[in-house]
């Protein structure tokens, strides 16, 4: 982007809107990660921006989002949106370690709602979303049906949310009391794919996989599928959020579901409340996960053949 | 009637389709990159010479780069061509009584943003076209995008409309927007090209642009919002009918009896009477997993029903799929009258249980389709649910620009003829 201070010829000149804080409503702004690897539509986003809008709307608020292709870019569109004095308040997801965005909207005074992670700092409410519980209620569940060789396709390790599914993983290995394998993943469905041939190729293959998104256990279903894998007789796999390609997928995938409309809901309702000083809470609990499920789950193969 | 220059004021910037050959080389770099001038002229049918000639315009322009080089296939390596999305943005508006979707698409076909503001429903078309032209400039600011990258704005609404003036006439919950100039007014107040058309003619050509329904011979795709509508692409045109209203499969009358009896489809699957039947329901003392609203808002209803739905609530699934089942027989129908072999479900209203549609449409395709023992019928949702008119909008304010692929867009003919 260019730099208005030293590039006069980028820029039509246009009057400086100064009306914008008094004859707009209030934009609450979120930037999402686009771009190959990712899928053109990440449908936990379109889910999350949908509730967002839900929750916008009667409180007289807009929701605003751009697309971006790396954190570089997100960082100069938080600059650009400061330098517009364009957002209210802006969305802050998929934290990394050392992360230093949410430093930067500190810094340029822009109120923010941290999805996921709890995070201390002025002007800032977090959503809460439990998500060593969700892993755990995961485990449990393919445990329960006697699964004892469980693998994790995960997504990039770099996220703080992934991190703490992989510290829930490492817990209920010795809890539950199975032996587990994980494999990272990109959140595409050709990831998911190549990790459950990698996995199901093993002299010891799982009997269960669990994914950490929609998109990697699709991919995970179509390998088995085409190894000829019966699944769920011999193979169980759990999807992670409960989007349209699972509830399409045949069969369709059962699914570790948390409401995402309602995330988004949520996020909003927080971050307005935050703004208009009705509410000094910094930390609000996502509504829990749930299991849904559908046709990709059942017993393990050893469990009912020895049973 | 405002023919000749009215609603498309002088732009600043040279068009970039000045020649139609222009645009179709564009078009299939953008469909087909990275590609080689020699492949391009295979797919063209021009010569190399005048291919040659041609990109060395659109690298000129900016709008596409030399990327790299291919396999060799004996000689030197091919150099490969591909677009520079950034070159060029679009804008796509949808019209809805409750809100308002502005999209921003690149020159890729790509969505780079959107806002999403409430309703145009209580606003009079003056006071919405000041507030669309001053939210059109936001976005475009917002997103970091230089103003003359942007080549038009699309917008859509519900129909019926006469696209010749461009007004919209009429549509139920815009009852104040009847016969106004929108498409002209539009264009005074934000110095930009402004292609008007119908929300569900709008998705089909999204969609048929983004390259999703490539090889399908006749599609349709079905837009449900707050109605229900359909765009049809046969062979790669637009087919519109003798006015651009066409596919209006909604205003069906199926000789149902019962509750459904003198009822239009329309009637029987949009969000308002699923909300009506859960509220009688509920009245009646069913037991149900969803609460409905205070203001009886029946988009708010109609979304709590469908999350309801998806969760496996008895009520709310019966509800759904009795909406789900009025619109696969009108579908059918449809695929009967065209020989469809493709239909996308599209549209706010299927953003949380359209797979309940999908699945319902497909169960009737395969047990009712006439040609069913000749082919099949993809049944599908559509990528972009939520946004697919708006971003079907940038689709038709590009085309207008680069006159992509085989699609031809009545309505600007017309307007320029």
């Amino acid at each position: 982007m260019p730099n208005p201070a030293t590039d006069n010829r980028s820029r039509t000149r246009r009057p400086r809107r100064n009306s914008r804080a008094s004859g707009f409503e209030p934009i609450i702004g979120m930037v999402l990660r686009g771009g190959p690897p990712k899928p053109p539509v990440d449908h936990f986003y379109e889910a999350f921006v949908a509730g967002m809008e839900v929750a916008a709307g009667p409180r007289g608020a807009a929701v605003l989002t751009q697309v971006v292709p790396n954190v570089d870019a997100e960082r100069l569109t938080y600059q650009r949106w400061h330098d517009q004095r364009l957002v209210a308040g802006v969305v802050l997801s998929d934290l990394v370690e050392d992360d230093d965005r949410a430093a930067l909207l500190h810094r340029l005074g822009i109120p923010i709602v941290v999805l996921g992670e709890y995070l201390e700092g002025p002007q800032t409410v977090c959503i809460d979303v439990d998500n060593i519980a969700a892993m755990e209620q995961a485990l449990r569940y393919l445990t329960s049906l006697g699964h004892r060789r469980i693998a994790r396709v995960s997504g990039p390790t770099a996220l703080l949310h992934t991190r703490d599914r992989s510290l829930a993983f490492a817990v209920s290995v010795t809890a539950l009391g199975f032996s587990g394998l994980e494999v990272e993943g990109d959140y595409t469905a050709e990831s998911g794919a190549a990790a459950t041939e990698t996995l199901l190729g093993r002299p010891d293959p799982p009997t269960a996989i669990v994914y950490d998104n929609d998109q990697m256990a699709v991919g995970g279903l179509a390998t088995a599928h085409r190894l000829g894998i019966d699944v769920p007789r011999r193979l169980s796999l759990l999807a992670w959020d409960d989007t349209a390609v699972c509830r399409l997928a045949r069969p369709p995938l059962s699914v570790l579901a948390r409401d995402i409309r309602e995330l988004g809901e949520l996020a909003v309702r927080s971050l307005l409340d935050l703004l208009d000083g009705q509410s000094t809470v910094a930390r609000q609990p996502a509504p829990p996960a749930v299991i849904v499920i559908r046709a990709t789950t059942g017993p393990s193969p050893r469990s009912t053949s020895t049973g | 009637m405002t023919e000749g220059n009215g609603g498309w004021p002088a732009h600043p910037r040279a068009p970039l389709a000045a020649a139609t050959t222009r645009g179709l080389l564009l078009d299939l770099i953008r469909a087909a990159g990275p590609i080689s001038r020699v492949e391009l002229a295979g797919a063209s049918g021009l010569t190399q010479a005048s291919v040659s000639t041609i990109v060395r315009q659109l690298i000129n322009d900016g709008l596409v780069a030399e990327t790299g080089r291919g396999e060799s296939t004996g000689g030197k390596p091919r150099v490969l061509l591909e677009i520079v999305p950034t070159a060029r943005y679009a804008v796509g508006i949808q019209l809805g009584a409750d809100s308002v979707s502005y999209v921003v698409c690149n020159l890729a076909g790509r969505l780079v943003g959107r806002l999403r503001t409430s309703g145009a429903g209580t606003m009079g078309p003056e006071q919405a076209v000041a507030a669309m032209t001053e939210r059109v400039t936001l976005l475009i600011d917002g997103l970091g995008i230089e103003p003359d990258k942007v080549v038009g704005i699309g917008v859509v609404a519900p129909g019926p409309m006469d696209l010749r003036s461009g007004t919209i006439l009429a549509p139920p919950t815009l009852i104040q927007w009847n016969n106004f100039p929108l498409r002209d007014r539009l264009a005074d107040a934000t110095g930009l090209p402004i292609v008007l058309d119908n929300d569900a003619t709008a998705a089909a050509v999204g969609e048929f642009w983004s390259g999703a329904i490539a090889g399908s011979a006749a599609h349709c795709t079905v837009y449900l919002g707050a109605g229900l509508g359909a765009g049809i692409i046969i062979g790669g045109s637009v087919y519109r009918g003798a006015s651009s209203n066409a596919g209006e499969v909604g205003r069906i009358k199926v000789g149902l009896g019962g509750r459904f009896k003198g009822q239009t489809v329309e009637e029987q699957v949009m969000p308002a009477s699923v909300a009506a039947a859960a509220r009688k329901a509920l009245a009646d003392g069913r037991t149900a997993g969803f609460m409905l609203s205070e203001q009886g808002d029946p988009f708010e209803d109609f979304a709590a029903i469908s999350t309801a739905a998806i969760h496996g609530d008895a009520l709310a699934g019966k509800l759904v799929r009795s909406s789900a089942q009025a619109l696969s027989t009108a579908v059918v129908a449809m695929a009967n009258i065209l020989d469809l072999d493709s239909v996308s479900l599209a549209g706010p209203s299927f953003a949380i249980a359209g797979t309940i549609y999908v699945e319902a449409v497909q169960e009737m395709m395969e047990r009712e389709f006439f040609a069913r023992e000749v082919h099949g019928v993809t049944v599908r949702l559509s990528e972009h649910l939520l946004e697919a008119a708006a971003v079907g909008g940038t689709a038709l304010v590009m085309q207008h620009e680069l006159a992509p692929r085989n699609l031809s867009v009545a309505s600007i003919s017309a307007v320029r003829g």
